[in-house]
């Protein structure tokens, strides 16, 4: 029961990120109908900003994390300027956007391994590292400060689409891109919007998952991977679907570690959506009138 | 108040419209009427700015609007009801209102609840189905959310794409009967209808389109009894 327990605290850590990560994919996507790809090496950078700033800097957690979030939410709306937008404007399709984002994702992996060294570092955590005990189960303090933070980012965000009539705008633009603009909204500065919070939602994740897995250039792949596949599980531009499609991922990768083996725990994974997909395709939360028209 | 010149438009790079001109007064109904592919459609969307304007001009209550963007227009009094309704489906009726007042800079939860209430008293109905998820009502309930929709935004004209279009007539009576007590507040209607007989029994003036092109032009209850309009549109010789 114990190791049950013990599995889960770890579970739910590892949702958390995978949370918040899924948590920018499904943003951008809910504007734009954008897929990301780059998301994981977002969360990269901000691991990294995490080395330099903390780590080598000293600088106190609150600032880097605002340092983490701005810079990197800065250099994904550069991008969706710089190269999206250009993009669109020469009738671009969304494949061939997506296409760019890849391209970002190994420009950003490469950039990292020029400044950073291709090395695993460490990212220091803001609380101390001597375990608590509670009840016989071993919680690292930095666990409490990952769910903590994925707990704030994700009520700031449903109280943005909740009870702000701007959340609702971009929602109404990634449903009827024509009828928004119909009613006042403009849909580039909704685009950029979800690139800002997206990039820095990712960064967020990358920046608290730092202390647990250490950070490297190559790290990005696994995260957008796992980010991925919790937003689909979750239902693709969800918002409750990205919590719960990362809880679940968290699970069944701790879990298939734990009691299967951790060289099948992405199988377990990937098994388990190509399951949860064939029952429900619009992902568990996915609106089907969401997803239905654009596929 | 809308004073349209020379208006050439078209999509890739088809000319569909070619050198339009038309006018709009304000409290005035003014038809749009000609078969599939007359360019009516893409007439109205290029005005609302949907679509690039490739030359003429667009005037609106004596301000040259020609460049303005679908966003922008909004903000200046222009409201589009488009082709097909385009409510927001997966969210609900009030939240679909509500986005109608977007467009409005002077926009606070008091004149927000106001206007909500003010759509509420024209089309009760949706008070009823506030709560409800747009993609789940009936199409004429659907047609009454994107015209409540256009209102919220106050708009001095109102541009209405195939308002009919798949609506029982007597839903869509209901519906108009709710844009003459709009008119009788001073508000302009452009109104692109395939049914053409309705459209000239509810407007004052009518352009027939033919190939990009105004054919035809006047006081609508003039155009209901002249044999060409008869003959082409109103099913006159069968």
């Amino acid at each position: 029961m114990s190791d049950f327990l013990q599995l889960l605290v770890g579970a739910v850590t590892l949702g958390a990120i995978y949370a918040l990560i899924a948590l920018g994919f499904n943003l951008i996507f809910a504007a734009s109908r954008l897929m990301n790809f780059a998301q994981g090496d977002l969360a990269m950078l901000g691991a990294m900003v995490g080395v330099t700033l903390a780590g080598t800097l000293h600088l106190p957690f609150s600032l880097v994390v605002l340092a983490a979030v701005v810079v990197v939410g800065l250099l994904f709306l550069a991008f969706n300027l710089g190269v999206l937008r250009p993009l669109a404007k020469r009738n671009a399709t969304l494949t061939s956007m997506v296409m760019a984002t890849l391209a970002l994702s190994m420009f950003l992996q490469g950039a990292a391994e020029l400044i950073w060294g291709r090395l695993e570092q460490a990212v220091p955590s803001p609380v101390g590292s001597t375990p608590l005990l509670v009840g016989g189960i071993v919680i690292v303090p930095h666990y409490l400060v990952v769910v903590g933070t994925s707990a704030v980012a994700f009520l700031a965000m449903f109280f943005f689409f909740r009870r702000t009539l701007t959340g609702k705008a971009l929602l109404a633009t990634g449903f009827e891109p024509e009828a928004a603009r119909l009613v006042g909204i403009n849909p580039v500065s909704m685009v950029a919007l979800t690139c800002f919070l997206g990039g820095g939602f990712a960064a967020l994740g990358g920046l608290i998952i730092g202390p647990i897995t250490f950070a490297a250039p190559w790290m990005g792949l696994s995260l957008a991977v796992k980010g991925f596949a919790a937003s689909m599980l979750g239902g693709l531009g969800s918002l409750p679907g990205a919590l719960l499609g990362g809880l679940i991922v968290g699970l069944l990768e701790t879990f298939g570690a734990g009691y299967v083996s951790s060289a099948y725990s992405d199988a377990i994974i990937f098994l388990a959506l190509m399951l949860i997909l064939f029952v429900r395709p619009a992902g568990l939360l996915g609106s089907p009138l969401v997803t239905g028209e654009h596929f | 108040m809308l004073e349209v010149r020379q208006l050439v438009s078209g999509y890739g790079p088809v000319e569909a419209v070619h050198g339009i001109d038309l006018k709009v007064a304000e409290g005035k109904a003014v038809a749009v009427i000609g078969a599939n592919g007359a360019g009516k459609t893409t007439f109205l969307r290029t005005i609302s700015g949907l679509m690039p304007l490739w030359s003429g001009s667009v005037t609106f209550e004596g301000r040259d609007v020609t460049r303005l963007s679908a966003h922008e227009l909004a903000r200046v009094g222009i409201s589009h009801v488009p082709e097909g309704r385009k409510v927001f489906k997966p969210l609900d009726v009030e939240t679909n209102l509500e986005l109608g007042s977007y467009s409005r800079r002077d926009r606070t939860g008091a004149s927000t609840r106001q206007d909500l209430e003010r759509i509420y008293e024209l089309f009760p109905r949706l008070r009823e189905r506030r709560r409800q998820v747009t993609g789940t009502l009936s199409g004429g309930e659907q047609q009454m959310v994107a015209v409540g929709r256009a209102l919220m935004g106050r708009p001095r004209l109102l541009l209405l794409d195939e308002p009919s279009l798949g609506l029982a007539p007597q839903i869509f009576h209901e519906i108009f009967a709710v844009l003459r007590r709009i008119m009788a507040e001073g508000v302009g209607m452009l109104i692109v209808e395939q049914n053409v007989r309705l459209a000239l029994e509810n407007t004052e003036s009518a352009y027939v389109f033919q190939t990009g092109k105004v054919a035809l032009h006047g006081p609508s209850r003039d155009l209901l009894t002249n044999e060409t309009v008869k003959k082409a549109y109103l099913g006159g010789s069968i």
